[in-house]
């Protein structure tokens, strides 16, 4: 294998495709990077096992070859390169990098011994604007759970419905559903849970793409491409939980509120609250304010105001700061709607204001104290 | 399976020795066969990569393997099987993932003065249905057809027709494949819905430790947050107080949501005796059917349903055959109708009535000696299921307590005998042969009306079973 290619190219590309790698497995393999020739381009693929990613970057081929490299060792040299041209060559599985100023030769593992990154060639299921996507995940992926013990719940349900696309995720103490309308109905609806892991993976490499998304789905697998990327992920089994009938219909007390000042008083309560495991008490004033009041018994304790405008009666409950912050924090609208019913029931954070769609709701389980 | 499984652990062992042990633990050992049919061989692999390894690099060796062990395989197909437990997926830089560290663990054990309330997110997929039960695979007679009916009809509707809804009848007729099948109907015409079978011991047991644990709300959750709940086996629930009234509060919420609620037991509701007055009188609320043992024709179709469900054609005289072989209940008769499959896939050929009359001639020896039924055996049986004496029956007093047992001794000394009323007359303390008429036609015009009766006789009847065959 001979070839040359940028410095900028190779180190983005090693950047996204590093990041899937496994690091502790009993089959080193798993822990590089495939480098291979792709006709006039460079691949570069890796693999958990459980997603796999491939990357194309153009680059000038001399002869075709392939390899593997520890991943973490060769993305973190090249990213130390300054910017120019990179000349990659392999000779009985070493692969030899070179600048005019650098030259490393870095032991890999013959390719054979690494796993294929499966494609699905059938066609795409859907294809909408990266950034759409993009946005509207990061909205949601927050309320997915971490925890593997209930498989459904580590993932992010994704499924269509007329002409929108809906994403919902929970770990059974919040939930987030986000709506995204499509410009037209897709031929074949479709209904899945992705990995949690996969969508964050996902988020990252869509950073700024102005491409187009692609989604590709297959038997147990589906397979996103934006532009000259491909990331492969298992999906995940199991019904996702009939949430819907969870969300609540009617408030008893709600009120609009600035988004930075909501979050700005939560946070500062939130500071309070760390003996409490984030337990803060939102107190809400017909005539126009909420309270939001934490305590501690070693550090001392806090309220925090704002104004605001409630519908409904005087209203109290208590919440876990974290998740409060969490939801604010992707909320896109200067201003938001949080409506509570009483107590123990769950309260819906949503955006408002002129001109808003109503596309996203956060729900959040209060704290019995 | 257990050989299939062994099957597999030989082939592991023998790939186990020419791939290093780095390979082996990653692409072979969370494998296993899924299933086996007709030299087919499906292993389940957790995930594509596996899949695509095993297809490109080992399958020569696996089929070789295979054969090997068992040349009747001829192809072997792999198949990714979700089974998150088993397969621990090797994880992404933790930098990768930072919801990982993000996530503390849920707040509710860490603080002593607030609790974490949850969203009711059970899944509705760990329902404990058993797939293979639906209503395609049950065969409806006449000993069963009512029940059939009223289980569609709540599949159809559930929660607002009848409910709850009771089905009652012996062991091994068919009541958990109509519950089942209730609930797996339900499910594939609306998936979202949330549907709980369970009998009623994992209930009782769920219940107590529930209690040990003190998350008696994460119990109650469960099972007051499902549409339909479907209880086995209500009997059991005999003498268990605290969980009786678990399941009354249970019962309660969910049919006051409309919820359909499906109940078995091998009496009816007015018999379990056991149970206090108030859930007995709820669970006659809806609608009560009941199972009969399967009649001839009824047998001779479930044979050959099996059978053919199993690809296998059988002859009349063979069905016919087997079908009055084993009468008692369909277990019985899946049992026999496997031994006689089994032998004919070991010999080879087709089953023929003389080898299955062979066959099933040594089971019919080592059975209990039939004892022809007698008048005497009849007076028995009637005199100790009611608590009374055989001169009771036989005697004069007209007291109600003797009245019924007597007519019902007359009743069934006509059905299951087919003496002839002066006999019967004869043999019941020798009375008149019109009183001996009017008993028996007594007992066949309530026996319709009334369950308490059906379920009497019922239970008399297989007791003179299990004494005479």
């Amino acid at each position: 294998m001979r070839l040359s290619l940028t410095q900028e190219n190779l180190a983005r590309a090693l950047a996204s495709v590093g990041r899937v790698v496994s690091t502790r497995t009993s089959l080193p393999v798993l822990s590089n990077v495939l480098v291979a020739t792709d006709g006039n381009r460079l691949r570069l693929s890796a693999t958990n096992l459980e997603i796999g990613i491939n990357y194309w970057i153009g680059s000038k081929i001399e002869q075709q070859g392939s390899l593997t490299v520890p991943a973490r060792l060769f993305a973190e040299f090249v990213s130390s390169l300054p910017h120019g041209n990179i000349e990659l060559s392999a000779i009985d599985n070493v692969l030899t990098v070179q600048t005019p100023h650098y030259e490393s030769k870095i032991n890999g593992i013959s390719a054979e011994e690494f796993p294929l990154i499966p494609t699905i060639t059938s066609d795409p299921v859907l294809s909408l604007d990266a950034g759409l996507l993009r946005d509207a995940l990061a909205q949601v992926v927050v309320a997915a759970s971490a925890d593997e013990a209930r498989p459904v719940l580590a993932g992010v349900y994704m499924y269509t419905e007329e002409k929108n696309l809906f994403l919902v995720a929970t770990d059974s103490y919040r939930l987030a559903e986000k709506r995204v309308e499509l410009e037209e109905e897709p031929a074949k609806g479709f209904s899945v849970i992705v990995p949690a892991r996969t969508m964050q993976e996902l988020v990252r490499l869509l950073g700024d793409a102005s491409d187009v998304v692609e989604i590709y789905l297959d038997e147990n697998q589906v397979m996103f491409r934006i532009g000259d990327v491909e990331l492969v992920s298992r999906l995940i089994e199991g019904q996702f939980p009939n949430y819907r009938q969870i969300i609540p219909q009617k408030a008893e007390t709600s009120f609009d509120i600035d988004t930075a000042e909501f979050l700005r008083i939560t946070k500062v309560a939130s500071l309070f609250a760390r003996e409490s495991a984030g337990s803060v008490k939102l107190e809400i004033k017909a005539e126009g304010e909420v309270s939001i009041m934490s305590s501690d018994s070693e550090v001392g304790g806090n309220k925090s105001s704002a104004e605001c405008e409630v519908a409904g009666d005087d209203g109290e409950i208590s919440l876990n700061a974290r998740y409060l912050t969490d939801a604010l924090s992707v909320m896109k609208t200067p201003q938001v709607t949080f409506a509570i019913s009483g107590k123990l029931s769950a309260c819906v954070i949503s955006p408002t204001g002129e001109d808003v769609v109503d596309d996203y709701l956060h729900i959040v389980m209060p704290l019995r104290t | 399976m257990s050989d299939v499984k062994g099957l597999w652990q030989s082939v592991l062992g023998e790939l186990e020795v020419s791939v290093t042990r780095a390979h082996f633990v990653t692409w072979l050992r969370p494998t296993y066969v899924v299933s086996n049919e007709d030299g087919h061989i499906v292993i389940g692999v957790p995930n594509i990569f596996n899949k695509q390894w095993l297809e490109n690099k080992y399958h020569g060796d696996i089929k070789a393997a295979l054969s090997k062990q068992d040349p009747k395989i001829h192809t072997v197909e792999y198949k990714v099987v979700g089974k998150a437990a088993d397969t621990k997926p090797s994880h992404a830089p933790t930098t990768a993932h930072p919801a990982a560290k993000r996530s503390e663990p849920a707040p509710q054990h860490k603080s002593a003065r607030a609790e974490q309330t949850t969203l009711p997110t059970s899944p509705a997929a760990n329902n404990n249905l058993n797939p293979r039960y639906t209503f395609e695979t049950f065969v409806v007679g006449s000993s069963n057809e009512f029940a059939h009916a009223a289980c569609q009809a709540v599949a159809k509707s559930p929660g607002t027709k009848y409910n709850p809804l009771f089905i009652y009848g012996g062991v091994g007729l068919g009541k958990t494949h109509l519950m089942q099948a209730v609930g797996n109907e339900i499910l594939r015409k609306d998936n979202t819905k949330r549907i709980e079978y369970v009998s009623i011991e994992s209930f009782t047991n769920e219940f107590i430790e529930a209690i040990q644990k003190k998350k008696n709300s994460a119990f109650t959750d469960k099972y007051r947050g499902v549409d339909v709940l479907i209880i086995d086996d209500m009997q059991f629930l005999a003498g268990k107080e605290k969980t009786q009234d678990e399941f009354f509060h249970t019962f309660n919420a969910l049919h006051q949501g409309n919820k359909q609620i499906i109940i078995s037991s091998d009496k009816p509701p007015q018999q379990l005796l056991q149970l206090e007055d108030r859930l007995r009188s709820r669970f006659a609320m809806g609608i009560t059917v009941d199972i009969q043992p399967p009649d001839l024709e009824t047998r001779s179709a479930i044979i050959q349903a099996k059978a053919t469900g199993q690809g296998i054609m059988l002859p009349l005289d063979v069905v016919d055959f087997i079908a009055r072989h084993a009468q008692s209940n369909i277990r019985e008769l899946e049992g026999t109708l496997t031994k006689v499959l089994a032998d004919c896939e070991h010999r080879g050929g087709e089953p023929d009535l003389a080898r299955v009359q062979q066959l099933l001639a040594a089971e019919v020896a080592n059975r209990p000696k039939i004892k022809p039924l007698s008048p005497k055996t009849i007076i028995e049986r009637v005199a100790s299921y009611f608590d009374l004496q055989t001169a009771d029956i036989t005697g004069a007093k007209r007291d109600k307590e003797i009245v019924v047992p007597r007519q019902i001794t007359m009743y069934l000394m006509r059905h299951e005998m087919n003496l002839s009323f002066p006999k019967i007359a004869a043999a019941v303390g020798g009375r008149d042969h019109t009183t001996a008429m009017h008993s028996v036609t007594k007992i066949e015009k309530q026996i319709d009306a009334d369950d308490n009766l059906r379920s009497d006789v019922q239970a008399i009847r297989e007791r003179l079973n299990a004494v005479a065959s």
